[in-house]
């Protein structure tokens, strides 16, 4: 009798250190963007702030002032060095973080990309905002009803590693051999990396070089506020039509000024938030990124996780959502 | 019997000048370009040219002083960040905005105001902090007797860094400005741009201090001959911090035109910017010893390396010709600086010449 | 005080003690602030981030410093040969990656050898403004080459084994780049400051007419270390880019001035004629130790770069104030004891 209690109070004993040692360790996860200065990381950051805030771990977050991938490196070599269990990555370039990140899986880290994905050798699972092929097609849709079907246009893209910016480009060049968009002609593909004053730069140097651009489409936040500064600058607002992922708060006035008709984008809190409950999943082992299954994402649902295509599989958060003139008031406070 | 040395009228020696040559170098290249694409030629084009580079033009007036004094300055860009951030936060701490119903021609729309603390207090934020930072520098190289390169360096590393701390790693965007900001460089007076107009004021002022005054006629007495000009009295420390604050203040101005510009204040705001300025001054015949450079010459380099940037938009080459700016702006650089060096041998070798014994 | 400072051998006063105080103290602090993270196995891998390719650079500059000149080309000239390797490797039809990195030495010391022709060739013009317009030159060919685009696709060894390799030592892991630079060390410094070729150079950086008429080559002295610096930079580019796996036209931007501010910590003096490079090392050490614990305390580049560049400066301004004081102090001296007769 006396052994069977001993035993048990033993393993009572035991039970409880392990779970005050777990509640003693929470979970940290480290995240990193594509750079700092930006609104839509911001936002994005909110939103692993609110799942931190109901899941209980803990985070930390940067970025390199100059969207480069060097600093998104070392920024990873300080996570791994400080023993984080997870890290959620937006990346400035798909291959070239991957050795960083096979040297921290190698030590027991998740990894998770979202927003701008590291290829598949590089990571567990991707979150995608939306699937790629939409916010492409969308795009070309909106500039080439807002030129009227036929004319120039010219894409200012952010960095030409980034692998978000060249799937969703290429599903644009895809959606514009159709027959419909025979009449428009895309001339060039520009660079900004997502820096401001380059982005303005390109975007004049476009006005210049291009005398019958129509219109441009411009598939990053940095640079569709650039290119809305750079058209009403030179006075042709209207004249040269403007759409692409812009954030509301940034493009409310240019919407309402006419600058641009309308534009899409996600929700970044979502994508955070997204992104937050998934590398929980992962270090608490609820998954392990192969496709077919699937994780609670708190207020946004279940979500499956499909197979990527690239060697690596995926999720998806939502679908784009279009702004115009009406409803950006809605929205304009909120990211 | 002495050979006569020949009479050179007032026209010549107007020729002669240096500025002089690049100036009609410049127009050439102009005119070139205009053949092979008109649009380039025009008034429009010609204004937008002087628009862009205006802002470059204001520093390169300031480093041309501290260029004089034999010193130098790599932490401009930082000084413009951190202005600008300061007035940036300022304004945005401030700032109001109203909504207004306007009924124009019988149609009611809405008007947003912004306002915030008054423009000219922002500006004069600025230039203060830009000022500061310059004495800083100053107080280093002239006082502290470190070496212009490390101490501006080390600055350039502070400064970016205190302008990351201040701004609590945000930025400042457009809905953060108050509309009198966001106008700043977009005002237009008699067809020029604001831009434009500061630029002439602060050539007007500079050009001024330096040919007349006596305190801007010292800093070229410091840079050309350093003991020469303390046994005459002046004290080129005070010169050299002189020389710094100046650069401060017109770094903080341009921080504010650059920031109202791209209507975006970031912590890194302009990194990289001074080396074009730099360039902008070699180009424009100062020298990096001391003691040699115009005001004119600086306005004339920072113009050759903006018609340089928007001809090669315009000739659209091969494509894109955003690529090969950097590598033609470097080989321009070093051309302008190895035909000066040939320009003041061959001078030299005519005035030994010339002195027939 | 400074009797007592006076009375320590000579040995003593040497800057690279103050270094090595200077790195137990950084150790100390941060050892107590992140008790976990900051440990000499961790701070072994983190010398890969902040230690080999800039260390190179800084080896390669520091020759051109105690000439008394200066290189501010370096980073480009570093991302220029690494642009040359990876195109050649990728786009010339399959060439061996040995080949690729042979053109990328190449590339450097060529890099090198034009800084060193001008420098040498137009004495009026100063080294500043002739690496300033090579810096922009470089860069901008590496823009030509590769555009906006990055280059990549090495073997895989490259990347696994250099970038993130380690073998053990004393049950240490030990970072396989570390070791290549450990190993170039010693060679330099024999070199450098025990063989007569680099007695050459610092008479050379010290007085460089007194030189020239005691029959020391100047001029072809110059141009050596110039093209050395080029290969060193290249070197430094090649193992910032096996961490890296890319390279952009924008590789290494601002490693020219960290490496200087390394040099010059380790005790070479902007104006000519002084260096050392185990100086060169401690301040290596340093900047790791320094650099890797406010990234971990802070986790903030700027405010990284924002306390190295306070420590620059007042490393340089201290000994300045210093020597002021003393002068003013022995003035007074003076002054008193003529009062006295």
């Amino acid at each position: 009798m006396k052994k069977t209690l001993s035993l048990l109070l033993a393993l009572m004993m035991l039970l409880s250190l392990a779970s005050v040692a777990m509640a003693e360790e929470p979970i940290k996860i480290g995240v990193v963007y594509k750079q700092t200065g930006n609104p839509f990381f911001e936002a994005a950051v909110r939103g692993f702030e609110e799942a931190s805030k109901e899941l209980g771990f803990e985070f930390i977050h940067n970025g390199p002032a100059d969207s480069s991938n060097e600093g998104q490196i070392q920024i990873i070599e300080g996570y791994i060095q400080q023993g984080v269990d997870a890290i959620a990555i937006s990346a400035n370039d798909a291959a070239g973080v991957v050795s960083v990140l096979q040297s921290a899986m190698d030590q027991g880290i998740k990894v998770v990309s979202w927003d701008s994905k590291v290829e598949a050798e590089g990571r567990i699972l991707n979150i995608d905002p939306s699937v790629a092929q939409n916010i492409g097609r969308v795009q070309v849709e909106e500039i080439a009803r807002q030129i009227g079907g036929e004319g120039q246009i010219a894409v200012l893209s952010a960095g030409a590693t980034m692998d978000n910016q060249n799937t969703w480009i290429r599903y644009m060049q895809e959606e514009l051999e159709k027959p419909e968009y025979e009449k428009i002609e895309l001339v060039t593909i520009v660079y900004g990396d997502d820096l401001t004053d380059k982005s303005i730069q390109e975007m004049q140097g476009l006005i210049n070089s291009y005398p019958d651009l129509k219109g441009v489409i411009s598939p990053t936040t940095v640079g569709v506020a650039a290119a809305a500064v750079a058209i009403k600058d030179n006075g042709l607002s209207g004249k040269i039509k403007l759409t692409g992922l812009g954030l509301p708060s940034e493009m409310a006035e240019y919407l309402k000024d006419g600058t641009s008709e309308a534009m899409f984008l996600w929700n970044p809190i979502d994508l955070g938030y997204c992104a937050a409950y998934a590398s929980v999943a992962l270090v608490k082992g609820d998954i392990t990124g192969a496709a077919g299954e699937s994780f609670d994402s708190g207020r946004l649902g279940e979500k499956e996780i499909m197979d990527a295509g690239d060697g690596g599989t995926f999720t998806l958060v939502g679908d784009p959502f279009r702004f115009t003139p009406e409803n950006i008031d809605d929205w304009k406070d909120v990211y | 019997m002495p050979e006569q040395t020949k009479k050179t009228g007032a026209l010549s020696a107007f020729f002669k000048q240096r500025e002089v040559g690049l100036a009609i170098i410049l127009l050439v290249l102009f005119f070139l370009v205009g053949l092979r694409n008109p649009a380039f030629t025009t008034g429009s084009n010609a204004l937008f040219i002087l628009e862009d580079t205006a802002i470059m033009m204001i520093l390169a007036l300031g480093m041309l002083c501290v260029l004089l004094v034999g010193s130098i300055d790599i932490s401009i860009a930082a000084v413009m960040a951190l202005s600008s951030m300061t007035a940036g936060i300022v304004m945005k701490q401030n700032l109001n905005i109203t909504e207004l119903q306007v009924l124009t021609d019988g149609v009611m729309s809405n008007v947003t105001l912004r306002e915030s603390t008054p423009l000219i207090l922002l500006i004069l934020i600025g230039m203060g902090v830009g000022a500061v930072c310059g004495a800083i520098n100053g107080l280093l190289i002239a006082y502290g007797k470190v070496l212009p390169i490390v101490a501006t360096l080390g600055m350039q590393y502070i400064l970016y860094g205190i302008s990351h701390v201040v701004s609590d790693g945000q930025a400042i965007y457009r809905k953060d400005m108050p509309d009198a900001f966001i106008n700043f460089s977009r005002g237009t007076f008699l067809g020029l741009n604001s831009k434009i107009w500061l630029m002439l004021a602060v050539f007007a002022v500079m050009f001024l201090f330096l040919t007349y005054s006596r305190r801007g006629r010292y800093l070229y007495a410091v840079g050309s001959n350093r003991e020469s000009a303390a046994m005459s009295g002046i004290k080129s420390p005070r010169s050299t911090l002189l020389a710094h604050i100046i650069m401060g203040m017109l770094a903080g101005l341009a921080g504010l035109l650059y920031a109202s510009r791209d209507t975006k204040v970031t912590q890194d705001l302009a990194m990289g910017y001074e080396m074009y300025v730099i360039a902008s001054c070699v180009i424009g015949g100062v020298s990096v010893s001391g003691g040699r450079g115009k005001a004119v010459g600086v306005l004339l380099g920072a113009l050759t390396m903006g018609v340089i940037n928007n001809a090669l938009t315009m000739l659209r080459l091969t494509g894109n010709s955003e690529f090969w700016k950097k590598a033609i702006q470097g080989a321009l650089i070093l051309s302008a600086v190895v035909i000066n060096v040939l320009i003041q041998r061959a001078k030299e070798r005519r005035v030994l010449r010339d002195r027939r014994i | 005080m400074e009797r007592a400072l006076n009375r320590l051998p000579k040995w003593m006063k040497r800057w690279e003690w103050i270094l090595v105080l200077l790195i137990l103290m950084v150790y100390a602090i941060f050892s107590q602030l992140q008790p976990d993270n900051y440990t000499l196995p961790k701070l072994l891998n983190q010398t890969r981030v902040y230690m080999v390719d800039v260390g190179f650079m800084a080896l390669g500059i520091l020759v051109v410093l105690i000439l008394g000149d200066i290189d501010i080309s370096i980073a480009a000239t570093a991302a220029l040969s690494a642009t040359v390797m990876a195109v050649s490797y990728n786009q010339g039809a399959g060439i061996p990656f040995i080949a690729a990195i042979a053109l990328m030495l190449l590339t450097g010391a060529v890099c090198g050898l034009v800084n060193g022709l001008l420098v040498t060739r137009f004495p009026e013009l100063f080294p500043m403004i002739i690496t300033l317009s090579t810096q922009t030159l470089y860069r901008g060919i590496a823009y030509i080459i590769l555009k906006d685009q990055s280059a990549g696709r090495f073997p895989s060894w490259f990347a696994k084994d250099l970038g993130y390799g380690s073998f053990k030592l004393f049950g240490l892991d030990v970072p396989i780049m570390l070791v290549c630079i450990l190993a170039v060390l010693p060679i330099y410094y024999i070199w450098l400051h025990k063989s007569a070729s680099g007695r050459r150079i610092f008479a050379a950086g010290t007085n460089l007419t007194a030189s020239r008429y005691s029959g020391i080559r100047t001029g072809r002295i110059k141009v050596m270390a110039f093209t050395l610096n080029g290969i060193m930079a290249a070197v430094g580019g090649f193992f910032l880019t096996s961490r890296t796996g890319s390279v952009k036209y924008t590789l290494a931007t601002g490693f020219e001035m960290q490496a200087i501010a390394i040099a010059v910590l380790g005790g070479a003096s902007t104006s000519g004629g002084r260096g050392s490079v185990i100086g060169l090392l401690l301040a290596l050490i340093l900047m790791t130790g320094l650099k890797n614990g406010l990234m971990l305390v802070y986790n903030d580049a700027f405010i990284l770069n924002l306390s190295i560049g306070l420590l620059l400066i007042l490393i340089v301004l201290i000994p300045n104030l210093a020597g002021r004081l003393r002068q003013q102090n022995a003035l007074r001296r003076q002054r008193l004891s003529l009062q006295k007769t």
